[in-house]
């Protein structure tokens, strides 16, 4: 039976760090760790992270990934020296991971992956915890994929890394390896946990929709009939020079759900992020057919808040009486503090973590500003951009 | 105008109205840049808010350097720092500290000389990168900015830089004005604490100091207030100033009833010891601290004992200021110790009674004591010294046995033993008169385990010894009376068998010869019968008297053939048809005595032929053997006449007869019995009238183990 522990800090020497978390989560029992993962901001040398993380947990498999801010039971932090970490005790649970994972094969790397972990798992998986690069990815590819080995009822948990909201850089780490472009998953086989996980944005579509006229995999290469970068931020009305860090904050692109998949979710829309842009052309997250309809959106704070409280009293509802044992969180990196200020995340945190106490006690938390979240919809694994996506396991 | 240029105006104006609100988008996400950047401008302050306190509460210039270097890195948000605080001439003399460098492959000393040439002193500086270019040693890095710093009064120097390296340089914000002015800020501070902080280490100590001195009130008054124990403070001339809650609880008055008042008039009473009451007010006019057991008296008039302790308090010129008293409440310490008295009384009454000697050697002292048994024991007069005690005791045991016992003693002394229970003879030192002693002695050890003395009790067990003795002696006799018994009454039954033999034969002489009238003859066949039976009796008494006589013999014995035997002579004294039958899931070959198992099968199988029912066709007797774990098991099974339920539990009696057939002497089943009973077993009967019986006989499995011991 698998046990959880989190800790979160902010703490400039990546050592010392590490070191703090591992030891507020599990006190003296540190050394017990079998499974750990961390979040790091981008300021941390992840290899100093990993490097005292085996010391400590020498039996352990460590993985992590990097992002713009972490959540923990101690709250938000959005710094460039925030980490957080998740210990997990017991052995069922089988790790994989792969390395130079991109938009073109991510169908392909993501296949070999479950095709290794479900051979090396000796228990039947009964869900998977993702996580690869956030720059230039196709997500529906790698939903694909592990849909494929696994079945599409096998829930796929988990984030895609970041940076500072720059689109520069991402980490992933699996154990002595600190990759660019990588990707790991974990498959979860206690059979006594199960899992709910919910996705909620709060943003409105507006005006005349973006029509892509040329694509290619998850690259968009002309918007409207025109170049895409140039029409996206000439839509935005940003200046010619702008870059994804002046587009990711205020351009969500929206695309319709289904009647039935809007109910549920919420919201008509589902987002997604453009990360990346060389030349013309925009990576997007997930695979892009051309003559899909894009609009742009607006924020809606009253929104945010409504449908924030919707997912948790849903949330809640489907945990029918079970206990929540650890809480795994993804949020849009765009939802940090260039949409609200500090006070009023602090409180939306608040707001989402408290449902979940038992006895008085926040469950081991640990949640990521990155730039995707993975989250079930329609009764499918599903991509998402621009959300905050909550995981909870429980038993 | 017409409608269809009314609809694409609309639609122009709604279009426009969209790319407007998309376009707002921009400007309210450049606004919550703004308002972001203004707070992350007052976060940054707080952090540096914190980090002065840090610096103000570090106890080590090395502690200064570290804290200094994370806020390089956490307050201005740049990726790495470096730190240096020395002597300014040589820079090898001093400390640095580093973080975040980890990708400059460089010397960080040498890092350090190179900042010390680039920096002038003094003024905060931005090198961005065309100042860069200029220095080699810099060229990883895109921005640094940092000072240096000189402390003139103690010819010391502090170095203070922040980088931001050129592969990750898109991740961190351009040092721009805000950067530059929260670093002008963050310089002054640190400045001032590096110039202050020898000044800052005196008030931290003094902080620490009057922290402490808190402390230790805090706890003197926790001490006092919760203290178990009366405390009493009291001004120069004895007048209650302050008492605490215990001793409220255990005198029963309050402070308010006590306040002004001198402790000796209303606490002590009718019973309080005189010598007491003068040896205090001796050592208060004195102003000397006393401590002194002490009853008192409560509010509602009960006695109560305390220990007392008065301190004399004086202040720093040594003026008389105050009397603390401490009271420690002893009613219950003293009332056990009665107790314990009272006990040590029974007990030693108790040991009086018992005739229990007590005795005790002090071996740090050499002195002893024991109580009166002991003395009446080994003849010690009251008028002897403790000292010698031990040596009467030791001088008082018989020569034969002294070595031993001293032997085991000093055992105990030397730690080997724990204890020793010994009995041995002493001549009295007085009376000179033998006796037994049952001795117990051990050592008493102090908590490091060193030897403080010997205790030990003796006994006197004499007549219990020589009662011990008769009832031996007499055991023996008896014995010997039984042995001559038994030899006794086989000797007369083997004298009156004789005889009784050729009384037999010439009855059976003169029967056979035939000229008897018929009269004679019945008469002649009756004292046959009789003859015969008093034959039985008296064969019958013989194996008996032989299988109390006699030991076990084991030897091999075939018991199938033996059976066989026993078959074939009472086949022959049957009229009837009889069947006998033998079954075995055993070697024929056992271990037993021989003797005895052919007496036992004999038996018990004569009866069955005995007693057999005439009235059926088949009469039979089978023999069963097996073993059944360690046991071996003969069932002896027949369709005889049966024993009625009354006579069943008797027929193991002596000379008991379930039948009043003219054929039992009443000695056959009990002599089988003693058999068993010498074989170690066991034997039992069923039966049912009418139907049969089963005998059932379980011994000790024997092997030739048992054999061969029995031969050695």
């Amino acid at each position: 039976m698998l046990d959880f522990f989190s800790a979160s800090a902010r703490i400039v020497n990546s050592k010392r760090a590490i070191t703090e978390c591992l030891e507020v989560a599990m006190g003296d029992q540190y050394s017990t760790c079998d499974l750990l993962l961390i979040h790091a901001s981008i300021g941390h040398d992840f290899s100093e992270l990993i490097e005292q993380a085996k010391i400590l947990a020498p039996n352990a498999r460590v993985l992590g990934a990097s992002c713009c801010g972490v959540v923990g039971k101690e709250g938000v932090s959005e710094s460039l020296k925030d980490i957080a970490v998740m210990a997990v005790r017991g052995n069922e649970f089988a790790v994989e991971s792969c390395d130079g994972i991109f938009g073109y094969n991510s169908y392909l790397k993501c296949k070999e992956m479950a095709v290794r972990l479900k051979a090396s798992s000796t228990q039947q998986i009964t869900m998977l915890y993702f996580m690869a690069s956030g720059i230039d990815i196709d997500n529906n590819e790698c939903i694909r994929a592990f849909d494929e080995v696994f079945g599409a009822g096998i829930t796929i948990f988990g984030a895609t890394s970041s940076d500072n909201m720059r689109g520069f850089i991402s980490y992933q780490t699996v154990d002595n390896n600190v990759f660019e472009h990588g990707a790991f998953v974990i498959g979860f086989s206690d059979p006594s946990l199960g899992i709910e996980t919910q996705a909620t944005h709060g943003f409105v579509a507006v005006g005349d929709p973006l029509i892509v006229t040329k694509s290619e995999g998850n690259k968009i290469l002309e918007l409207n009939g025109n170049p895409a970068w140039e029409e996206y931020i000439n839509r935005l009305g940003l200046s010619s020079d702008a870059t994804c860090v002046d587009s990711i904050p205020i351009g969500a692109l929206a695309e319709e759900l289904s009647p039935a998949l809007a109910i549920e979710y919420g919201n008509k829309h589902i987002l997604r992020a453009v990360t990346k842009h060389e030349g013309s052309a925009m990576f997007y997250a997930t695979t892009i057919q051309e003559g899909t309809s894009l609009w742009l959106t607006v924020r809606d704070e009253d929104l945010i808040f409504s449908e924030m409280d919707n997912m948790v009293e849903c949330l809640v509802e489907k945990l029918s009486g079970r206990t929540p044992i650890a809480v795994f969180h993804a949020d849009c990196l765009a939802r940090g503090r260039f949409l609200f200020n500090r006070i009023i995340k602090e409180e939306l945190v608040g707001k989402m973590q408290f449902p979940f106490y038992t006895n008085g006690e926040c469950p081991p938390w640990i949640g990521m500003y990155g730039f995707g979240e993975f989250a079930r919809l329609g009764n499918e694994n599903t991509f998402h951009n621009y959300t905050t996506a909550l995981y909870v396991l429980c038993r | 105008m017409h409608t269809s240029d009314q609809y694409l105006r609309l639609k122009r104006d709604f279009a426009e109205l969209q790319l407007r609100v998309t376009q707002f988008s921009s400007v309210e996400q450049q606004l919550i840049i703004a308002r972001d950047s203004l707070d992350q401008e007052l976060v940054q302050y707080k952090r540096l808010n914190k980090l002065s306190a840090a610096i103000l509460q570090a106890t080590s210039e090395l502690e200064f350097i570290n804290l200094v270097t994370d806020g390089i890195i956490d307050i201005l948000e740049l990726e790495s720092s470096i730190v240096f605080v020395g002597d300014s001439e040589d820079l090898n003399s001093g400390y640095f500290s580093s973080e975040g460098l980890g990708h400059y492959k460089g010397n960080q000393q040498h890092l350090i000389s190179v900042l010390f040439n680039v920096l002038s002193t003094g003024n905060n500086i931005h090198l961005n990168k065309e100042d860069i270019q200029k220095h080699k040693e810099l060229h990883v890095f895109s921005d640094v900015l940092g000072f240096l710093f000189k402390d003139d009064t103690k010819n010391s120097v502090l170095l203070a830089v922040g980088f931001v390296g050129v592969s990750n340089a898109k991740l961190y914000r351009n040092i721009d004005n805000r950067t530059k002015s929260i670093f002008s800020v963050f310089s002054d501070k640190i400045k001032l604490q590096f110039l202050n902080r020898n000044k800052n280490t005196k008030i931290k100590e003094q902080l620490e100091r009057i922290s402490q001195s808190e402390i230790e009130l805090k706890k003197l008054s926790m001490i006092a207030t919760n203290t178990k124990n009366g405390v009493i403070i009291a001004n120069k001339f004895g007048e209650i100033e302050w008492v605490n809650n215990s001793f409220s609880k255990t005198s029963g008055y309050e402070m308010h009833e006590v306040l002004g008042k001198k402790p000796g008039n209303f606490l002590q009473g009718l019973e309080t010891s005189p010598d007491a009451k003068s040896a205090i007010s001796e050592a208060l006019s004195k102003k000397l601290p006393i401590e002194i057991v002490l009853l008192n008296y409560d509010k509602r008039g009960r006695e109560y004992y305390v220990q007392l302790e008065v301190i004399p308090v004086f202040n720093d010129h040594g003026e008389h200021v105050n009397f603390i008293a401490l009271q420690k409440d002893m009613t219950d310490e003293i009332k056990y110790q009665q107790e314990i008295l009272r006990m040590n009384s029974k007990f030693e009454l108790v040991t009086d009674s018992s005739k229990i000697g007590i005795w005790e050697w002090d071996l740090i002292n050499k002195s002893g004591v024991c109580n009166s048994n002991l003395r009446q024991q080994f003849g010690i007069s009251e008028e002897v010294s403790s000292d010698l005690i031990f040596s009467i005791f030791k001088n008082s045991i018989l020569p034969e046995d002294k070595e031993w016992v001293m032997k085991g003693i000093y055992e105990v002394i030397h730690g080997t033993a724990l204890n020793v229970v010994q009995t041995f003879r002493i001549e009295n030192n007085l009376t000179g008169k033998q006796s037994t002693l049952h001795c117990f002695t051990l050592a008493e050890k102090d908590t490091k385990g060193n030897l403080l003395r010997l205790i030990g009790s003796t006994f006197d067990i004499t007549d219990s010894i020589n009662a011990q003795q008769d009832i031996l002696e007499k055991n023996e006799e008896l014995k010997k009376i039984n042995s001559e018994l038994d030899n006794f009454v086989y000797s007369v039954s083997h004298d009156l068998r004789s005889p009784l033999v050729s009384i037999k034969g010439i009855l059976m002489n003169v029967l056979r010869m035939g000229t008897l009238d018929e009269k004679a003859t019945r008469f002649l066949q009756l004292a046959e019968v009789s003859a015969n039976r008093l034959d039985d009796t008296i064969q019958e008494i013989m194996e008996y008297s032989k299988n109390a006589r006699l030991g076990l013999t084991l030897e091999e014995v075939n018991l199938k053939a033996l059976c066989q035997t026993i078959f074939d002579d009472l086949r022959f004294s049957v009229e009837d048809y009889f069947e006998f039958h033998y079954k075995s899931t055993i070697s024929d070959l056992i271990f037993t005595d021989k003797y005895r198992i052919t007496a036992l099968l004999k038996n018990i199988i004569g009866n069955a032929v005995k007693y057999h029912r005439k009235d059926i066709l088949n009469p039979y007797v089978e023999l069963s053997v097996k073993h059944d774990h360690e046991a071996l098991v003969l069932t002896v099974t027949d369709n005889g006449i049966g024993i009625s339920e009354k006579s069943i539990s008797r027929i193991f009696e002596m000379f008991y007869r379930a039948t009043t057939s003219s054929v039992g002497t009443g000695l056959g089943l009990y002599i089988c019995k003693e058999i068993v009973t010498k074989l170690n077993g066991e034997i039992s009967a069923e039966s049912q009238e009418g139907i049969g019986t089963t005998m059932l006989v379980r011994m000790p499995k024997l092997n030739a183990k048992d054999y061969e011991n029995e031969i050695n």
